[in-house]
Order: C-alpha cells, then structure tokens, then sequence
C-alpha cells in the first residue's frame, strides 16, 4: 500500500482505534453515509462516500444482527484546513454536535442550505481522487480493512467487498 | 429525484434497505444511534428511488403503527426516520418486518 492515513501505514490500523474523531454528515443510512471526517490526533481530514454496505448480513450475520453491518467508504483527502473552515461556516447557522453532526436534519434552514450549496461545495470542490477504502461499522469504530482505491476501468460497477477480499458467507475477515 | 411521494406525504412509498428480517437487537441499537444523532430513536427508509435491494411499505400503513418523521439530509431529500418505541421488543420487531413485508 502506497498510501498513508494520518502519517501511518493504514494497514497498521486496522484493528486498532479509529483514527477519526469527529463527523460532519451530509448522508444518513442508519449511520453517516457521505460527508466529511477529521484525524483525532493531526490535521488530515477527509471527504468520505459509503460505496457499500452488507445490508442483509451476508459478510458477518453476527455482526449485521447486532447493527454493526460492515460498510465500506471511500476516503478523499481534504485540503488543509478545510474541516475546519466547513465547521465554522456551518456552526455559524448552527450548534454542531459531536462526534457525529447531521447539519440541518432536526431544523431546515434556508441559510444553512446556501452555506452548504456554496460555499461547502467550493471547498470540497477542492479535494482530490478517491485515496483509500475502508470496511469499518463506522469510521468512529476500529477498521475491519483498508486499502488503496483502486483504479476504475470504466466498467461495470466495482463489486467493494471483493475489492477488501471478503467473501460471503460469514467471515468478517479481508484475505488482504 | 422519482419518488413515491404525493403531497405531505400522503401516497408515500417507504422504503427500507435489505431484504432480511431484522432482530429487535438490531433494530434497537440502530435507533439508539440514530437518536444520538438526529435525535430521534428509529431507524433510516427513504421516500426516494432506491436501486439496491429493499422493501417496501406504505406510509400511511406504517403509521397506523409507528410515527413517521420527514428527516431529510442532503444526501437523501426524501430520508425519514420510523421511530421506534424503547425498548425495542420482539413485538415492535415483529410489527415493523410484517409492515415491511420481511420474511
């Protein structure tokens, strides 16, 4: 792997704590599903895209009847400062809340759409390529896998789960 | 966005992701995380177009029996929220897969 997560190797993390901290959410499906996430212990921040979810349980039954389904996300590098710039303009229409803030899901507000149509959009605008993958139950919890994005033929849609190396058939574990 | 939406909800067509029938653990814990962050203990369906494999409920039906509540995000205009009663029991969880029609 080519890529690194907050300055480490990202394979050194799974299992471990998740390197994220905080959420700002744009998407929710039972959980966080696009939005952006910020490194507890360093700057790095990411826009993040759920690609995948084992909706009925197929990679770890187990885990899916507990609610801890395994969801894979896309990880976009975010310029620096760019979390924080999105905080603050959005905490100026609202109280965030955290670790996981959903702007504008409990009170619409006309204001809070501009910032995010405009001036949120610029910004995340500015972030690059899709970097990494990662299986994880939610990007606050320890990943199951990670790895680089892969490179897109323009094909069929990729199938994520085999991307990780799982398989179905309830093992909640990546061959890689 | 083609939904199953007509005005205020009404002719809505709910949908849910996954075909399985889901435990009241499951149910429970989904809509303790939801209430931490939206405020509301349910669980995620969508009025919107959905490709995946789902099911499907009436609105209207699901609220003869749970409160339905518009929570729409940017992602997903059409997101609601089907609250749910705490605990979720294996009654609650039986009600809400035959509304959905979960085997």
């Amino acid at each position: 792997m080519t890529s690194l997560l907050c300055g480490r190797n990202p394979t050194d993390q799974v299992g471990a704590a998740s390197p994220f901290a905080k959420i700002v959410a744009f998407g929710y499906e039972d959980g966080p599903s696009i939005g952006i996430v910020r490194c507890v212990d360093c700057s790095e921040a990411y826009r993040f895209e759920m690609l995948a979810t084992d909706v009925d349980g197929l990679y770890d039954q187990a885990a899916w009847d507990r609610g801890e389904e395994l969801r894979i996300f896309a990880l976009v590098p975010l310029s620096e400062g760019a979390f924080d710039r999105i905080v603050t303009l959005l905490s100026s229409v609202e109280e965030p809340i955290w670790p996981v803030w959903l702007p504008g899901v409990s009170r619409r507000s006309p204001e809070l759409d501009r910032h995010i149509e405009a001036d949120v959009s610029e910004i995340l605008g500015t972030a690059g390529h899709p970097r990494l993958i990662v299986a994880t139950a939610d990007l606050l919890k320890p990943f199951v896998a990670i790895r680089d994005y892969p490179a897109e033929d323009g094909q069929a849609p990729l199938d994520w789960f085999a991307v990780l190396g799982f398989a179905s058939g309830g093992q909640l574990v990546a061959t890689r | 966005m083609a939904t199953g939406a007509s005005e205020e909800g009404r002719g809505e067509i709910l949908r849910r992701l996954g075909t399985a029938r889901e435990s009241a653990t499951r149910l429970g814990r989904k809509a303790a995380e939801a209430e931490a962050i939206i405020g509301i203990h349910g669980v995620s369906v969508s009025a919107g177009f959905e490709t995946r494999p789902h099911v499907r409920a009436d609105r209207e039906a699901v609220e003869a029996v749970f409160r339905v509540r518009d929570t729409p995000t940017r992602r997903d205009p059409w997101h609601r929220t089907v609250e749910l009663p705490r605990p979720v029991t294996q009654e609650v969880a039986e009600r809400f897969n035959r509304l959905f029609g979960r085997r």
